[in-house]
């Protein structure tokens, strides 16, 4: 039987395009062995590397993914759970139920598997870090954002609660929220609308995709092991 | 598939971490959660977690044991290590139908 992988071993979903994508390169350089994954295929050419396009709505496509860190890999550090979606900015009132269900699936339901079955890998090395990607909507709670606001509000709460349950199985569970970094997700929000949202802040410029690093980098050490079921902004939220 | 096989080595894999006086026993009767003399939360998650990885190795395919049914039984297929044999058997008999 394959021996299990001497590298630490990091899932990050959503990695076909910006931050994910800038996570994958950035921990591939840094000595990690990426497991990533997107609907779409993937331009990431590194040995270090492996793919599954996959949609994380679909409980036994996440279950595949597991399937592979159980018996190839036979290991995992680190869940960055990345990949969300924002497909209305619309008044609550004309919110498709379709939209609703599809956008909870994507940024919260997938993510909650995601966690069941990484911790539990995680469980066996009494060692994890998981970070949840959150977003500043969920403290300026923006007129039009209902949607994803309360799903990354609904991703904050699960993650204080799964902290207190890990915990002591060697796993630190964390919200990264960044500021706004320009990614096509945020250019397909209304610029006029980001800025007065940025305005809030105490940085009012974009943020880059280095500070999402420096602070997983952080998180990621042994060291930190007392910092969990935290909700961290950037920016200055 | 030898399901009772496959609880008492994930007993024994778990008994390894465990002190002295929480250890459990390989018996159907043995009570793994909800009752005094049983398995904390923590200690059932990684039971379960050794169950679950134990049943791919053998059969190839990863059968969740967070099941719908799990959670609503009034009877916790958790309850007894002889519950959670006859749930494990439904569960696969359920897959090959």
């Amino acid at each position: 039987m394959k021996e299990r992988t001497d590298k630490p071993v990091m899932l990050i979903t959503g990695t076909s395009r910006g931050i994910g994508n800038f996570l994958a390169h950035y921990y591939l350089k840094n000595g990690f062995f990426v497991v990533g994954c997107s609907r779409s295929t993937t331009t990431i050419q590194h040995d270090n590397y492996y793919h599954f396009s996959i949609d994380i709505s679909e409980e036994s496509a996440i279950l595949q993914v597991f399937t592979y860190l159980r018996t190839v890999l036979k290991r995992l550090d680190v869940l960055i759970n990345n990949a969300a979606i924002n497909p209305a900015i619309v008044n609550a009132t004309l919110l498709p139920y379709d939209t609703v269900q599809r956008t909870f699936k994507v940024n919260v339901f997938g993510p909650m598997l995601f966690c069941r079955e990484g911790a539990k890998i995680m469980s066996r090395d009494k060692f994890g870090r998981i970070i949840n990607l959150g977003s500043m909507a969920s403290k300026h709670e923006v007129s039009g954002e209902a949607l994803y606001t309360s799903t990354k509000a609904a991703l904050n709460s699960y993650t204080r609660v799964l902290a207190k349950e890990v915990y002591k199985q060697g796993i630190t569970v964390n919200v990264v929220a960044p500021s706004v970094i320009s990614t096509e997700l945020s250019e397909k929000i209304n610029q006029k609308a980001l800025t007065e949202v940025l305005s809030r802040n105490a940085i009012q410029e974009f943020g880059k995709f280095e500070d999402v690093t420096n602070i997983i980098d952080l998180l990621l050490k042994k060291e930190s092991q007392s910092i969990t079921g935290q909700i961290i902004f950037l920016g200055g939220v | 598939m030898d399901v009772l096989k496959i609880i008492f080595d994930s007993i024994d894999e778990l008994n390894l971490d465990l002190e002295e006086s929480e250890k459990i026993s390989k018996t159907e009767e043995t009570q793994i959660f909800g009752t005094g003399d049983s398995l904390d939360s923590l200690q059932l998650v990684n039971l379960i977690t050794i169950i679950e990885q134990k049943l791919e190795e053998e059969k190839g395919q990863f059968i969740s044991l967070a099941d719908e049914r799990a959670m609503s039984m009034e009877q916790s297929p958790f309850k007894t290590v002889g519950s959670l044999k006859y749930y494990i058997e439904t569960l696969i008999n359920e897959r090959k139908n």
